[in-house]
């Protein structure tokens, strides 16, 4: 069967955790189920790899980790916890935190980060756009590693409160409060450079 | 979340931001390995299972597992040796049952260690370590502790091993954790020998890894 990924879907139905559970369970028996699994959650996984400062190469060789560990381990996800997206993406912040720190990398590097602006067809509007991305990249990674990785939990994976809670291992509480915090730093910075 | 609209630009540009998409030809790449791994999977599935228990005694380091004891059966991969490992030992099975899938592994010497699972609770920190050699000699865990995010080292405690089965050994590890203390991550765990036939062989299997402390006391 040839495997696919949906573009552009970071939110919404792609958190429906009854099916991912399904899924899940199913492809516990019959590995080939899997694949449902990995055309739901590439894009986000590619894009909060991207977000934590992976170049292009390295969030795609990232990418195909995670989803190859989550098909090792499939028989360890226990449904009806936490869920399947923030166990997945568990998978891959540890593999991102482990090649970071094997290419003695920082977690979020500003060059790296360069990369996420996409050149753009038109201009003068993608002059603008671009240089609004280098700013709030910018911003965002001179934030503490922690409000950084909520952020792109957030708002590259689309993950809800609760799921990026279990990712980064706190409480739903703490994780609002975090990026409560973050939002505002970027907003204060925002009305600082108006 | 309860404050998506309290900073309307600011999400909206950062979603603006981390919108990015898989070139064509990673997408492909991509999912060509993920192929490979369904394909992979599907055929483990098919092999079957030896194993082989013991336990360690407490001490400051760890150092060596028994002598190397060959089961017969096919070759194994890690991951496999831990669902017998934890069969029929309750402590065992949950703290594996606790446990946050890591799945980090290092080479080091031609042997590759892979961090499978760690759990961290308030008397114990536990990770499940498989040891892979590339020759044929395996090897089993040697000297190895925890560092916790405060600097808090953690080198004794109890553990279990399945021993070296062709090659594969794993091992599942319940660090002690100091007294009044409360473990707090992103955790390393350092490895720095293995154990194998000829003696101990040094060696740096550096691991990090960061999981949420759960209430359970193991």
């Amino acid at each position: 069967m040839e495997l696919t990924s949906t573009d552009g879907r970071v939110s919404e139905e792609r958190h429906d955790a009854s099916l991912d559970d399904s899924l899940a369970m199913e492809a516990r028996m019959n590995a080939e189920a899997f694949a449902p699994l990995y055309e739901r959650h590439t894009v986000s996984v590619y894009r909060y790899l991207r977000a934590r400062g992976a170049t292009e190469t390295d969030a795609a060789e990232l990418t195909a980790v995670t989803f190859e560990r989550a098909m090792r381990h499939i028989d360890r996800y226990r449904p009806g916890g936490s869920g399947f997206a923030p166990w997945l993406f568990r998978i891959a912040r540890n593999a991102s935190i482990d090649a970071s720190r094997r290419a003695h990398t920082r977690w979020v590097d500003l060059d790296r980060l360069s990369h996420l602006v996409a050149p753009g067809p038109s201009p003068e509007e993608t002059a603008i756009a671009n240089e609004e991305r280098r700013w709030i990249l910018g911003v965002v990674a001179r934030l503490p590693s922690i409000q950084r990785d909520v952020l792109a939990l957030r708002f590259a994976a689309g993950l809800s409160g609760r799921e990026i809670a279990a990712v980064v291992g706190k409480s739903e509480a703490a994780t609002r409060k975090i990026l409560s915090r973050s939002l505002a730093t970027l907003q204060e910075a925002a009305g600082h450079d108006e | 979340m309860t404050n998506d609209s309290t900073y309307p630009g600011v999400e909206a540009a950062l979603r603006q931001a981390f919108q990015v998409d898989i070139p064509a030809d990673r997408r492909t790449a991509i999912a060509r390995r993920v192929r490979t791994a369904i394909g992979a999977e599907t055929a483990r599935r098919s092999t079957g299972l030896p194993h082989r228990r013991f336990l360690l005694p407490s001490r400051r380091w760890v150092l060596g597992l028994a002598a190397a004891v060959l089961v017969g059966g096919t070759v194994v991969g890690g991951e496999r040796l831990f669902g017998q490992l934890i069969a029929g030992a309750p402590l065992l099975e949950d703290a594996w049952e606790r446990g946050t899938d890591i799945g980090q592994s290092v080479t080091d010497g031609g042997y590759t260690l892979v961090l499978e699972k760690a759990a961290a609770g308030n008397d114990r920190l536990w990770v499940a370590l498989s040891v892979d050699a590339s020759a044929d000699e395996g090897a089993e865990l040697g000297r190895m502790r925890v560092i916790d995010a405060n600097g808090v080292v953690m080198d004794g405690g109890t553990g279990a091993g399945t021993g070296d089965i062709r090659g594969t050994s794993a091992m599942l590890f319940g660090f002690e954790v100091p007294s009044g203390i409360t473990p707090e991550g992103p955790y390393t765990l350092e490895v720095t020998s293995l154990t194998t036939a000829d003696g101990e062989l040094p060696g740096r299997w550096t691991f990090s890894f960061d999981v949420p402390l759960t209430s359970a006391s193991g």
